[in-house]
């Protein structure tokens, strides 16, 4: 199937994150192009047309959370890229960050453009110490060909980026928490309403948006927001990069048109299973989505509505893939103590849920299960569903929920045998 | 104005009022935990959760602005069964401390466990352990492990003080509440945390083990600390104060007060008190209350006839109630018109010294008893009559108690030229050291009366605790002076006569009387106080 490679076109070549090779390949077309011959309207217009939805996780149109901006607020108006990336499973953004720095500046500036913001915050985990100094080096050789700083390209469009390094924490990529941190705040999600749109950064109405989303901008205003609508299905638009780890030949990050089958992307782009094991599940779109089973698989096509129908979540489209071999006791396990570890712990459900449900299957994969632990898993995570602050306590609750709705006997023989089904 | 429905009633809000908010003008109590109303919203805790139709999920009633037409439910199967999954969660961390935590009695836990659970445990796993007894500063003792994270301290330090020394940290379940790492609180309010905090996390170091909450009586009174007038609880048991909680008043003080006043209660107990009547000719031992006041009248009528009226002083007290200071105006006005009366009004500036709460003047009456002896006949500025006594001009002084208190050195050594010095004092100090005679006071805890305070707010005083044996309140003292005095119309019978008679005879207080709802104590309900206990009386737990 062809599809043009809109976000890995780069990252094949030699240094391709220097300005000359993007430059070089058509880089900075799309900026020129804006500033000197769109208006802020067209520019969204044009996004708006191709519906393109935010590649961080949730989905939302970019477009739509655009025009959501105040055009009177007395207050400046902020983009903060978003580069935390810690759905685990999720290793697509770096890839971007790493291999083709400016494609993510000129998509910022193209944002910064359509909504009149002349700062621009790349909040970037922690932990990517590397990309960091990368990007920070792509932003001095940006700015020393004028596409960044003042009056950018000789028009009257000023725009500053600054890369803001996180600490280490997960919840810091829930947009409010983010802002939180840039405002030098312990990690926080704040209540909504209000929505950052309105009352964002330093109060302020921010848009906030992943890398990914971010890139794809160039050449949607390069080609037109119709050619990007064309691609992939009607509802889900445009190119998404899938990370793969797990059990397959070829792990690594792909660029695929939305609605690609599963099966032949399994069979065909990844190689197949390594070792030629059996396929057991795939989590889908990074740990916070429910697994799925390998026949619930089964003709699914890699998009939101598909693999909402199937019963799972796109999500960040960091995908897992397990073999038969695999402990699902011991999977759930070492995901719930990631949720435990990273809780921001503002809000009672998430704080203690999360931690309990810890230390629950602790214990199970120690050998000591109890009879009445996978009710209480159950009713736990029911019970941290749908009434906290943010979505981490979701997060922490579908996987519990999942793996113990497909793979029960799995559970229910280590609390009996006190010994994995699977791995003995 | 936004009507909306809840639980079936119809009500219409200003416009901003919360749900929560709304519920309660209902009389709909919706639990919660982090909310309070005088701090900012953190909607942290989801306890007070409600189902609003045509909004998806369950929406946090603290947080939502009620809009016209919204209907709320908050006693749907769905709600309650959130409530005790919530509450569950509060309490999975929290230590079985209830047989010595301090908070049991008025614990929010222990109400909700009540209301919304009793439901055993079905935790299987070792609860967290975090740093217990942990003296943070200002008499506040920390325990992490019963915190529930509901960040009302934080918030406190932040929003009220301005000190922000609280901080939560760490993450998920191994947050805990503290100050800085070397850092202790560092604020004149600190006592009010022990106040906001809804559990035993933050609780006094002064109250610690002392009495169990079941056991104490509540009386509302006014604090002597400064010229703010603060309204209070002093909470007592059989004859002791235990310890004084801020009774909320929207117009004073909030729900706040200082720690200044909170500690004042210890003027009760304290070991300087005069216990018994002394008499210098016994050597300012202790003498018979008959003695002491015949012997103090019989000084006072020498004088005057000596030395004419002109020569005796009455010094009222702005520590005194008002009832105390227009007795002592009767009683020196029938010793004859030329008698004087004077007050020590000098550094009584009502300016709030640290922007919340505490004014400089630290005088409870300053404001009254201005008003009731300078309109009197024969008012003496007190510059004056500090140098008539250097002059020996003024012979003979009656002085109510704390009336002389802030006298320099110098000051109190003038005394001496006094002929005559009556002093009605509840402490023994280098004043009552002077005297002649000194009658034993009570304190402001132990008498009924008013204060009026730096903004003319006439404020009542209940007595909380018996004086000891031999000890009496200041009008009660000048009533029996008057009576061995022959002075026939310096006569009542309790607090609330004096003050009647005193809105008749002052003008400041015109049309007031004991009567007075602001006088009642917040009217009906104080009919009620005998019987309601601390935690219901006090709280914004």
């Amino acid at each position: 199937m062809e599809f043009p490679r809109i976000l890995t076109n780069n990252i094949d070549k030699p240094d391709s994150h220097r300005i000359d090779v993007y430059i070089k390949a058509g880089g900075y077309k799309s900026l020129e192009k804006a500033l000197k011959g769109m208006s802020r309207d067209e520019v969204r217009e044009e996004v708006k047309k191709a519906n393109i939805r935010g590649r961080g996780g949730a989905g939302f149109p970019a477009g739509v959370k655009w025009g959501f901006i105040p055009k009177d607020s007395d207050k400046p108006t902020y983009l903060c890229c978003n580069a935390d990336e810690g759905e685990p499973g999720t290793f697509k953004d770096r890839l971007i960050m790493e291999k083709d720095p400016h494609l993510l500046l000129e998509g910022i500036a193209l944002c910064c453009y359509a909504v009149d913001s002349h700062l621009a915050y790349i909040y970037i985990r922690g932990e990517f110490c590397q990309q960091a100094s990368i990007l920070e080096e792509a932003i001095e050789e940006a700015r020393a060909k004028n596409f960044i700083g003042q009056k950018i390209l000789g028009t009257d469009f000023d725009l500053d980026v600054i890369v803001f390094r996180g600490a280490g924490a997960y919840v810091c990529g829930e947009e409010t928490a983010l802002i939180e941190s840039i405002e030098g705040k312990a990690g926080q999600p704040r209540l909504k309403p209000p929505f950052p749109a309105i009352i964002g950064l330093f109060q302020g109405p921010t848009v906030i948006n992943n890398v990914e989303t971010l890139s794809a901008i160039p050449w949607i205003i390069e080609n037109g927001g119709d050619k990007y609508a064309a691609i992939g299905t009607e509802k889900s638009t445009g190119t998404k990069l899938f990370s793969v780890s797990g059990h397959v030949n070829n792990p690594g990050v792909y660029e695929i048109p939305m609605g690609y089958p599963f099966d032949k992307f399994l069979a065909e782009d990844l190689g197949g299973m390594k070792d030629g094991k059996q396929l057991k599940a795939v989590i889908p779109g990074g740990s916070s989505v429910p697994v799925m089973r390998v026949e619930e698989m089964e003709n699914v096509n890699l998009d939101y509505e598909s693999i909402a129908d199937a019963g799972s979540m796109l999500g960040s489209g960091g995908m897992i893939i397990i073999n038969e071999e695999t402990c699902m006791v011991n999977a759930l396990r070492i995901l719930a103590r990631f949720y435990a570890h990273e809780s921001c712990g503002q809000c009672t459900p998430c704080r203690e849920g999360t931690g309990w449900i810890a230390q629950i299957l602790e214990r199970i994969v120690g050998g000591d299960g109890k009879e009445g632990d996978l009710k209480d898993l159950g009713e736990l995570a029911d019970g941290m569903m749908g009434q906290t602050v943010c979505p981490l306590s979701d997060a922490a609750a579908m996987p519990v929920k999942s793996f113990l709705e497909k793979y029960r006997d799995e559970f229910e023989y280590f609390i009996k045998n006190k010994r994995s089904m699977v791995t003995g | 104005m936004p009507t909306l429905t809840i639980d079936g009633q119809e009500i219409t809000v200003e416009p901003g009022t919360t749900v929560l908010k709304a519920a309660q003008q209902l009389g709909i109590d919706i639990p919660h935990l982090c909310y309070h109303p005088y701090l900012q919203i953190a909607g942290c805790c989801r306890l007070c959760l409600v189902d609003i139709e045509k909004m998806g999920k369950p929406q946090i009633s603290c947080a939502t602005i009620a809009n016209d037409g919204m209907v709320v439910r908050t006693d749907s199967e769905d709600i309650l069964r959130h409530r005790k999954n919530v509450f569950e969660f509060h309490v999975k961390n929290h230590p079985l401390d209830c047989p010595v935590c301090d908070q049991a009695g008025e614990c929010v836990l222990q109400d909700y466990y009540m209301k919304l659970g009793l439901y055993q445990s079905r935790l299987q796993d070792a609860k967290l352990h975090k740093p217990k007894r942990v003296d943070i500063g200002c008499g506040v003792i920390r325990d992490s492990e019963r915190c529930i994270q509901c960040s009302r301290c934080v918030r406190f330090c932040a929003e009220v003080t301005g000190t922000h020394e609280m901080v939560l940290f760490n993450r998920g379940d191994h947050t805990e509440i503290g100050t800085f790492p070397g850092q202790n609180l560092n604020n004149d309010y600190a006592q009010c945390l022990t106040d906001v905090c809804p559990v035993g996390a933050l609780t006094s170091n002064d109250f610690r083990f002392q009495c169990r909450v079941w056991f104490l009586q509540s009386t509302p009174s006014v604090c002597p600390g400064c010229s703010t007038g603060c309204n209070i609880y002093i909470h007592h048991h059989q004859g002791v104060a235990y310890r004084i909680k801020p009774r909320v008043n929207e117009e004073v003080n909030g729900p706040w007060m200082c720690d200044k006043g909170r500690s004042v209660f210890k003027r009760i107990t304290n070991e300087n008190r005069v216990k018994q009547p002394l008499s210098k000719d016994r050597g300012l031992q202790e003498a018979g209350i008959r003695e002491a006041l015949s012997g103090a009248a019989a000084g006072l009528k020498k004088i005057q006839e000596q030395d004419g009226p002109g020569a005796l002083v009455g010094v009222g007290s702005s520590q005194a109630t008002n009832e105390e200071n227009f007795l002592l105006r009767q009683l020196i006005k029938s010793f004859g018109e030329a008698s004087h009366l004077t007050l020590d009004d000098r550094n009584c500036e009502d300016t709030l010294e640290d922007g919340i709460l505490f004014r400089a003047d630290p005088n409870p009456n300053t404001h009254g008893a201005k008003e009731i002896l300078g309109a009197a006949e024969g008012w003496m500025p007190f510059e004056q009559f500090l140098s008539s006594v250097k002059e020996k001009k003024i012979k003979a002084a009656l002085v109510l108690d704390y009336g002389l208190a802030r006298l320099s050195e110098e000051e109190v050594k003038d005394l001496s030229n006094l002929e005559y010095l009556v002093v009605i004092s509840s402490m023994k100090d280098t004043i009552s050291e002077q005297a002649d005679v000194v009658m034993p006071c009570a304190v402001f805890a132990e008498v009924d009366g008013t204060f009026t305070s730096f903004d003319g707010r006439v404020q009542p005083l209940r007595q909380a605790v018996p004086t000891s044996q031999g000890v009496k309140p200041g009008w009660e003292i000048l009533c029996q002076l008057a009576d061995v005095s022959k002075i026939t119309d310096v006569r009542y019978s309790s607090a609330r006569g004096v003050f009647d008679a005193l809105c008749r005879e002052v003008p400041f207080f015109a049309g007031k009387s004991w009567n007075s709802p602001e006088i009642l104590v917040a009217g009906p309900e104080y009919i009620k106080m005998g019987g309601l206990k601390p935690w219901q009386t006090w709280s914004f737990r």
